[in-house]
């Protein structure tokens, strides 16, 4: 931070400016990380200044894979990112206990250039992030694009699906994403990889060469030995990576060594070093026995994963998994201080925060200020059902406010049992204004996931949030190896196509299927059914390609490292892809409480009162309600979601339980359905210019509303209690797989003891409520208002977007003027 | 070849056979009618006031539109060039320099 701060501590904390507060609260180690570190996260949709693409990682992939012509397309991958690890620019940044980096430099992202042409050509054009010296940058970025292009993993899938379909797809108006594994959102699984080590998985994959070797060549020909050909492919180029990854650790192991031995002066730093060394000879290729070799491990395999693909989500519950090293460490052995832990807590999110890779506009638009929705889990129960919040969650809550990082963030499970002593950290969090962690209702989300995807009953207790919103169990059969994202839509377009017969007016190109004009619909019977056929059309047409993307990916775009970390796939010798998880996809819904309130206010408007025809109603929408402002308010003062109000409400839980029961219907690879996920991360700013005028009195432009049962911003007149009332209709078990609640409080309200009681007392009612999600924002306008003036002087301050945190400065101003235009509740109002 | 494979083609095609491009002085990306595709940043889009058969004709940001008679300049907003300094009811993912 440039300016000097000469208030005190207590000046500051009443001041609500918590940020300071970090800045004088941290030591003097995290106060270095902290500033040191290089934001990768998109400043709207353009990279900070001084981030540079990393060439390195994309010229080592393809020469091995140039290499390797005559090997399998797996092992080919496996062998250039075995390269990648051998030889990749290795550095430790002063003062630093966790090592290891995506890229060759500190301010570098790395490119993938085998995921998509279109993200290549998207390089090769950018106009910030070309390294010096530009031309010869350029010259090596065009050689790769044209080599990666015609055969990367997108020009593949782009050819699964009947061209109508890709192309309204890509046109990005009625869902957004392609199904790619190395665009992966990948649950990691910690019970296999802790028990193990890397060298005891290879150990495993050794035992089931010799075994297929057995099968193939100690008997008579016959075809059951015949899979274990692919078979042997697979574990074999687990093996090339996997060895690699081990290889790659201890090259940090060595750099440390050399670094403590030779070059460093302060005994102190040259005793860390060593300790470093050991840990990263140590790990990951044996199991963790301490807190940093934990860590350690943890954060290899994350950056690791990252190399081979660009993962877009985080799934992690760090508390469950380092707790019981923290407790053994801090509590039992005393080998480590609780000020130490803290700071290698703190350390571990900084790590996480500089992760950055070369990502679409698109993505980074939808997803300003942040590399992905790295949302970590927190709380929650054991697999007995025992409260799972241990000293360790206290401890990355603490580290949380003292780095204050974008991201990861975190969710905290809540639940009844949950102890008093965190739910305090938890709420001091939000008080601060982190805008997380988010609550996420425990015993809803476990019943849910046993609802929808059957996991048994234990397992679904193991639940992390597979991005922002989902809860997947991080278990052998629960895992999920990719998000599959374009099973995205915007839901909005299915009210525009069921009043436009299927018609686009964004695009003026036949879309949907015809349902009809609209302009003759005599009853609002027709216009629900109509809406009903498109949203259904929608649903089928991208979990279509989603399913053979999916299904593909094991042959176009297999994924050998994360293979190899899957317990399921070194057992069955099948790569990530294979579908014999037992299946966790979902649909995510964008602009989805449009729905009902559009359908209620035609309703009312229309078919009820008969104050407006319908042949008028789709004449003011064509022109998009440009010389119909009278009647645009008429739409605007209908009944709207949040107010606990029947008539509206009623009709947003019909299209809930509709498209539910469709879910059922459309199964994923694995034979289970596809429920859907309302929310919006910041595409309700995106797809702001895609979906045309609505009933519900919004113009083409005007923000969509932004969480998944949020009301529209300032649409909620009757306090939070009414908003809750409303939110507590839809069934968060059987409507949806989970659903995003946005709120804002005050932060005068909720300063001091009283505070917390007051917000305690709303999380009892809002968990009694059966609501699977809340989300706070806490600072309050003329806060937000100044750093958009000068946000030179707010750095750190943070708020909560939909699904995830962001630098309220890395913003763009139309995003800023959303959070800012959301109503502040008044608790107990 | 019908014309939902034509229009495939000619975006793979379109994206792969790209350079890097210079931006014209008038150009599609400058006028109202030009929607970008959304998964590429590519440059990829549609003309919506021109047709080829029943489908809006494929054009590219940097498609030159000196003399097009459709034309319609989007108004700015911002002039940072971060993002959002377009007209915001046809804001797109278009990156162009500053004015
Ligand atoms: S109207 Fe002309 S300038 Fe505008 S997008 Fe179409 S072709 Fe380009």
């Amino acid at each position: 931070m440039s300016a000097v701060e000469t208030r005190t501590i207590e000046e500051i904390e009443k001041s609500g400016q918590w940020w300071w507060w970090a800045e004088h609260k941290r030591s003097k180690r995290l106060d270095y990380l902290r500033k040191a570190v290089w934001k990768k996260g998109a400043k709207g949709s353009g990279y900070n200044p001084g981030v540079k693409v990393d060439l390195e990682r994309a010229v080592l992939f393809t020469e091995a894979f140039k290499a390797n012509e005559a090997d399998s397309l797996r092992m080919r991958y496996a062998k250039a990112l075995a390269n990648v690890f051998d030889n990749i620019t290795i550095f430790i940044q002063d003062n630093a206990q966790i090592m290891g980096y995506l890229g060759s430099r500190p301010h570098t992202i790395v490119w993938h250039p085998e995921i998509l042409f279109l993200l290549n050509e998207d390089l090769y054009n950018d106009r910030t992030v070309i390294p010096e010296p530009e031309a010869e940058s350029l010259a090596l970025i065009r050689e790769l694009c044209d080599y990666w292009n015609p055969i990367c993993a997108g020009a593949k899938v782009f050819n699964l699906v009947p061209p109508e379909e890709i192309v309204k797809l890509l046109t990005g108006v009625i869902g957004w994403g392609l199904p790619i594994s190395r665009i992966g959102y990948a649950t990691k699984q910690w019970d296999y990889m802790f028990r193990l080590g890397l060298e005891g998985i290879l150990a495993e994959i050794d035992e089931r060469i010799a075994e297929a070797e057995r099968h193939i060549y100690d008997k008579v020909p016959d075809p059951d030995e015949l899979p274990y050909y692919e078979k042997l492919d697979v574990w074999k180029s687990m093996k090339v990576v996997l060895e690699a990854v081990i290889r790659w650790a201890r090259r940090y192991s060595r750099l440390a060594k050399i670094i403590a031995e030779n070059f460093e002066t302060d005994p102190k730093r040259k005793e860390e070093l060593l300790r470093i060394a050991e840990v990263c000879e140590k790990v990951p290729a044996r199991p963790p026995e301490h807190l940093h070799e934990s860590l350690q491990f943890d954060h290899f395999i994350q950056i690791a994963c990252r190399y081979e693909a660009c993962e877009g989500a985080w799934p992690a519950r760090p508390d469950y998994w380092h707790g019981p090293f923290y407790e053994k460490d801090v509590n039992q052995d005393k080998v480590l201080t609780r000020e130490e832990a803290l700071d290698l807590t703190g350390e571990f999110l900084i790590r996480c925060y500089e992760v950055g890779w070369f990502w679409l506009m698109l993505a980074r638009d939808t997803l300003q200020g942040i590399t992905g929705t790295w949302v970590w889990t927190i709380g929650g129960v054991n697999e007995d059902g025992t409260d799972a919040c241990n000293d360790m969650t206290d401890c990355l809550l603490e580290a949380a406010r003292l780095v204050r990082v974008a991201n990861p963030t975190f969710a905290f499970r809540y639940h009844p049992g949950a102890r008093m002593s965190t739910l305090r950290q938890v709420f001091e969090c939000i008080r601060q204004g982190l805008g997380y962690p988010s609550m996420r209702n425990d015993p809803v989300l476990i019943t849910n996931a046993m609802h929808w995807h059957k996991h048994p009953l234990r397992e679904a207790r193991r639940w992390v949030h597979q991005a922002c919103m989902s809860p997947c169990p991080d278990t052998k059969l629960g895992c999920q190896p990719f998000r599959m994202a374009n099973a995205t839509i915007i839901a909005a377009k299915a009210i525009e196509y069921a009043l436009f017969d299927g018609y686009d007016n964004t695009l003026q190109m036949q879309f949907g299927p015809h349902t009809g004009d609209a302009s003759r619909f005599e009853s609002f019977e027709e216009l629900y059914q109509a809406w009903y056929t498109q949203i259904k059309w929608m649903m089928d047409t991208l979990v279509k390609l989603t399913n053979g993307g999916r299904y593909m990916a094991q042959y176009l775009d297999p994924r050998p490292l994360l293979s190899g970390l899957y317990e399921r796939c070194v057992e069955l010798g099948v790569d990530s892809s294979h579908p014999s998880e037992r299946g966790n996809s979902w649909i995510t819904f964008f602009a989805w409480m449009e729905t009902g309130d559009s359908l209620a206010a035609v309703k009312k408007l229309v078919f009820d009162e008969k104050k407006y025809t319908m042949p008028q109603l789709i004449e003011a929408l064509k022109a998009n309600w440009e010389g119909y402002e009278e009647m645009r308010m008429d739409f605007v003062r209908a009944p709207k979601w949040g107010n606990d109000d029947d008539y509206v409400d009623q009709i947003h839980v019909r299209c809930h339980r509709d498209v539910a029961r469709h879910s059922w219907e459309i199964k994923d690879p694995t034979g289970n359905p596809w429920p859907p996920l309302p929310e919006n991360i910041a595409a309700y700013v995106t797809n702001a210019t895609k979906v045309w005028a609505l009933p519900n009195g919004r113009r083409l432009g005007d923000t969509l509303y932004d969480g998944g049962c949020s009301p529209g911003a300032g649409m909620d007149k009757k306090g939070p209690t009414a908003v809750l009332r409303s939110v507590a209709k839809i069934d968060h078990i059987g409507d949806v797989r989970a659903t995003l609640l946005n709120q804002r409080l005050s932060p005068q309200q909720l300063a001091g003891e009283k505070g917390f009681h007051v917000w305690y007392s709303y999380i009892k009612t809002w968990a009694d409520l059966g609501i699977d999600h809340v989300q706070f924002n806490m600072v309050d306008n003329e806060t937000l208002k100044a750093a958009q003036k000068e946000p030179e002087k707010y750095p750190e301050l943070i708020v909560r977007i939909a699904g995830y945190s962001a630098h309220f400065v890395d913003l763009n101003k139309k995003t800023q003027d959303t959070i800012i235009a959301r109503n502040v509740q008044e608790l107990g109002a | 070849m019908t014309d939902w494979e034509q229009l495939r083609q000619q975006w793979i095609q379109g994206a792969i056979t790209k350079g890097r491009r210079e931006m014209p002085e008038k150009a599609c990306a400058m006028c109202r009618n030009f929607r970008q595709n959304s998964a590429s940043a590519a440059g990829d889009g549609f003309c919506t006031a021109i047709k080829d058969g029943e489908k809006n004709k494929v054009v590219f940001d940097n498609t030159d539109a000196a003399g097009c008679p459709h034309f319609l300049e989007i108004e700015r907003m911002r002039t940072d060039t971060s993002e959002f300094m377009w007209d915001p009811e046809f804001r797109p993912q278009r990156q162009l320099r500053e004015k």
